[in-house]
């Protein structure tokens, strides 16, 4: 179900007052019902892969945490091989035999493997890696195993963040299973803030700018480079509009049902260093191969070259992470690079501000170091969005060197998508380091609510309504 | 590290209270906002409404106003391949008759059924071409009666409603809200009568400008596709309507970059043959002059030099074949 439909503007109600209605002691029944049903409105057979990792998942940390030595480290291995292999026969096997089949054919070895063809199970890669967190907790022993299945099975299926995140630790969402949670209006309140922010910014912003996206990248071969360029920058704003907004309804949507998930994003494109960016973008994500896979590689504890390969093997296998395509791994290998090459010449940088009187006018540098990071980013995201590693080059080729006129369109995508730019850029710079609904929530009243009519009529008569996916689903 | 999240909710229980008490202030609160809502949204989509119906130039289905005044004698159905390829001035020149262009980018057959229904109840016109395209009737993936988006300010036009209706129960609890019709349309409206009035009506022509590459000419693109039956049926009620008004039509390919074309789905050559509708192949086999990639913006689209080529062609085609009955005032001509 996806929550910009219909549908869901009618489930989500009904599931809130029938929870707020429900005993206690059927309340994590009711919640697990309901996000069987939500995952089962997009492929219903697919639950079953869901059902097969938290059946592996669940007896494998029981056993983890009765076992001991070389037993409790084996539990471990076999929990995590046996959740990556659903991962990787659905997302990775036709991806490894494409590649097997391109190096036989260019090696003349006569050998013609077949892909499956599998349609990819819904948010597949952040349920796997949510479960794969709970087991590792166990293992490091931070975390009890959950002798409640049904418990467990809802902290992997909550609905409200099972598709696209946030990836959620044990130890921040597992014992709020067990907490009542009455109704409570300010919750309730500040939470439906949060969703109609997260609508706003899908439906009025990312949808728009898709458009306009979306006829660019799909024909690039005729565009100029200033064209693909402006593309490319709105695609940078569609897909932080796209995926911040879905974690704002998720998050928004567990307030009020009384449950607290953690912060996705935090204002990412005022980021003044690819290293601050990757603090606030994407930040469960983050974590998680940060505290999963980076700081057990050694970290920045380690002798330069090998905190270099740390961080360029994180990111590496972060963008593989996000789709098995060429041009997400070479995508996650570039931040690689930007954060070894921007930590590494932190001190030339400074060296240089410096030397040309930078220093003198804070402001400008500031401002400065967020338009460089961003750009850096956008070159970036080129290799996310192009359909491929070709198209991708000959996107940036054409930016380089391609200049001319800048494709409008009827000039209307454009204006739309700018006036949503600059909306969503205001109030990132308006609030500060609070959240949307924190800073409107401290206006007065008049103004909330003069802001919930604006959003919504905005919503009505600029928002494109055709259920569009949330980009993130597909990984 | 993260964030915490929001702490607002922290200190809920200070001042949100619980229960009963909690219910009944949402309850009100969320009422209050409804009615705010409804009456705002009942206000902008009067005042959106309208400036609509002034509106007459625009690329989200505005030119239809100015289509519906005019009452052109001669109008164009199709997609984006009839709205850059059609020029109304040509046509209109060659067959003494006025002339629009009311092809839609991205449009498919229900669009073209309810646009003529809505046409029907204002007038009727002399001549109906269409543009056949094969893309307005495959199978997409999703809800084709989204495409009859350009009509939804019509939504009170009770032809236009009867097509509406008989989409998806989810689109029409949309028009609860007197605002949406006018989705995506506030830009124009606001273009056309407060910042770039236009004395003139707009004839629909949109024509594509640039020059595609010296490619090759390659076979017409047939990959393997999917007829959506509802989609058929919308094009043969389309054909049967305009016989029952009395309206020929005459279906077109018009030209592509690309040696062949698309053949009709046999429901419609049924209605073809049984209505004796002409079909006017513009295949480069048969019209080699349209092989020149000077005429195309793209393999499908020609740009503003190759319509301007084909709508004169065109024009002396339905003029050998419509002039005198379009010379005849219109009710010698249905008879």
């Amino acid at each position: 179900m996806l929550f910009n439909s219909i549908q869901f503007l009618v489930f989500f109600p009904l599931v809130a007052a029938a929870y707020f209605a429900a005993p206690q002691r059927l309340r994590w029944a009711l919640l697990l019902g309901a996000s069987c049903y939500f995952y089962m409105a997009f492929i219903p057979v697919y639950i079953l892969i869901l059902v097969l990792t938290i059946l592996v998942d669940y007896f494998a940390a029981l056993y983890i945490e009765s076992a001991t030595g070389a037993r409790r480290r084996m539990g471990l291995v076999v929990s995590i091989v046996s959740t990556c292999l659903i991962l990787f026969f659905f997302k990775y096997y036709d991806f490894v035999i494409s590649n097997i089949n391109t190096v036989a054919a260019a090696t003349g070895i006569g050998l013609a493997l077949t892909p499956l063809g599998l349609i990819l199970p819904i948010g597949l890669s952040f349920h796997t890696f949510q479960s794969l967190s709970y087991v590792i907790e166990v293992y490091w022993g931070k975390q009890r195993a959950q002798r409640h299945f049904g418990i467990y099975a809802l902290y992997v299926m909550f609905f409200p963040q099972l598709v696209a995140g946030p990836i959620e630790r044990p130890q921040n969402l597992l014992h709020q299973f067990y907490e009542r949670h009455d109704l409570d209006y300010v919750r309730i309140r500040d939470g439906l803030r949060q969703m109609l922010w997260g609508f706003f910014k899908k439906l009025v912003v990312a949808d728009r700018l898709a458009i306009y996206v979306n006829t660019i990248y799909g024909n690039l071969e005729h565009h100029t480079g200033p064209t693909i360029a402006l593309a490319t920058v709105f695609f940078a704003f569609q897909i932080y509009c796209d995926f911040s907004a879905y974690s704002d309804i998720a998050i928004g949507a567990a307030r009020v049902l009384g449950f607290s998930l953690m912060t996705n994003f935090h204002k990412p494109y005022f980021s003044r260093s690819i290293s601050e960016f990757w603090r606030r973008w994407h930040i469960s994500l983050s974590t998680w191969f940060k505290d999963y896979v980076y700081v057990p590689l050694g970290g920045n504890r380690v002798p330069r070259p090998r905190w270099a390969f740390n961080i360029l093997f994180t990111f590496t296998i972060s963008g593989l992470w996000h789709g098995a395509a060429w041009t997400y791994i070479i995508w996650g290998a570039l931040n690689g690079v930007y954060l070894v090459a921007s930590t590494s010449l932190q001190g030339t940088r400074e060296a240089v501000a410096r030397a040309i009187g930078l220093l003198r006018w804070p402001r400008l540098h500031q401002f400065l170091k967020i338009a460089v990071t961003f750009g850096l980013t956008c070159i970036a995201w080129v290799f996310f969005r192009a359909p491929g590693f070709d198209e991708a080059l000959a996107a940036l080729h054409h930016m380089l060197w391609n200049w001319g006129p800048v494709f409008t369109g009827g000039a209307k995508e454009l204006i739309y998508g700018a006036l949503g730019i600059a909306v969503v850029l205001a109030v990132d710079a308006w609030s500060g380091e609070r959240h949307f609904h924190e800073a409107v929530g401290a206006r007065p009243q008049v103004e909330r609510w003069a802001i919930y009519l604006v959003l919504i009529l905005w919503i009505l008569s600029a928002g494109v309504f055709n259920a569009s996916q949330f980009i993130y689903f597909q990984f | 590290m993260p964030l915490s999240s929001s702490t607002s909710s922290s200190n809920a229980g200070a001042c949100g209270g619980s229960g009963a008490r909690a219910f009944w202030k949402l309850l009100r609160n969320g009422l209050l906002l409804l009615v705010l809502l409804f009456v705002l949204d009942r206000a902008l989509g009067a005042l959106a409404e309208h400036w609509f119906l002034k509106t007459r130039d625009g690329d989200t289905g505005e030119t239809t106003n100015a289509l519906l005044e005019n009452k052109s004698a001669v109008v164009v159905f199709g997609d984006s391949r009839a709205e850059s390829h059609y020029v109304p001035a040509k046509i209109s020149a060659a067959l003494a008759a006025s002339a629009f262009n009311a092809g839609f980018k991205g449009s498919n057959t229900i669009y073209d059924f309810g646009l003529q229904q809505l046409i029907f109840d204002h007038y009727t016109p002399r001549l109906i071409i269409l543009d056949f395209s094969a893309y307005s009737l495959m199978k997409t993936r999703d809800n084709p009666y989204n495409r009859l988006e350009p009509l939804y300010p019509y939504w009170r036009d009770p032809a236009v409603w009867r097509v509406i209706d008989s989409g998806d129960w989810k689109q029409r609890l949309t028009f609860f809200s007197r605002l949406y019709p006018y989705n995506s349309k506030i830009h124009s409206i606001v273009m056309f009568n407060f910042m770039a009035h236009r004395p003139h009506a707009a004839d629909g022509f949109e024509p594509q400008f640039g020059v595609m590459g010296n490619r090759p000419l390659e076979p017409l693109d047939r990959r393997p596709v999917t007829y959506s039956d509802d989609l058929t049926a919308y094009l043969e009620r389309f054909l049967v309507s305009a016989h029952d008004h009395g309206v020929p039509v005459v279906i077109v390919q018009s030209p592509r970059h690309a040696p062949g074309s698309f053949a009709l789905p046999l429901l419609i050559k049924q209605r073809v043959d049984e209505f004796a509708i002409p079909v006017i192949d513009f295949d480069i086999a048969t019209y080699p002059q349209f092989a020149d990639h000077r005429l195309y913006r793209d393999p499908s689209h020609l740009n503003d030099t190759g319509a301007e080529q084909f709508s004169e062609l065109l024009g002396s085609k339905l003029c050998e074949m419509y002039c005198e009955a379009l010379r005849q005032p219109p009710e010698t001509a249905a008879r």
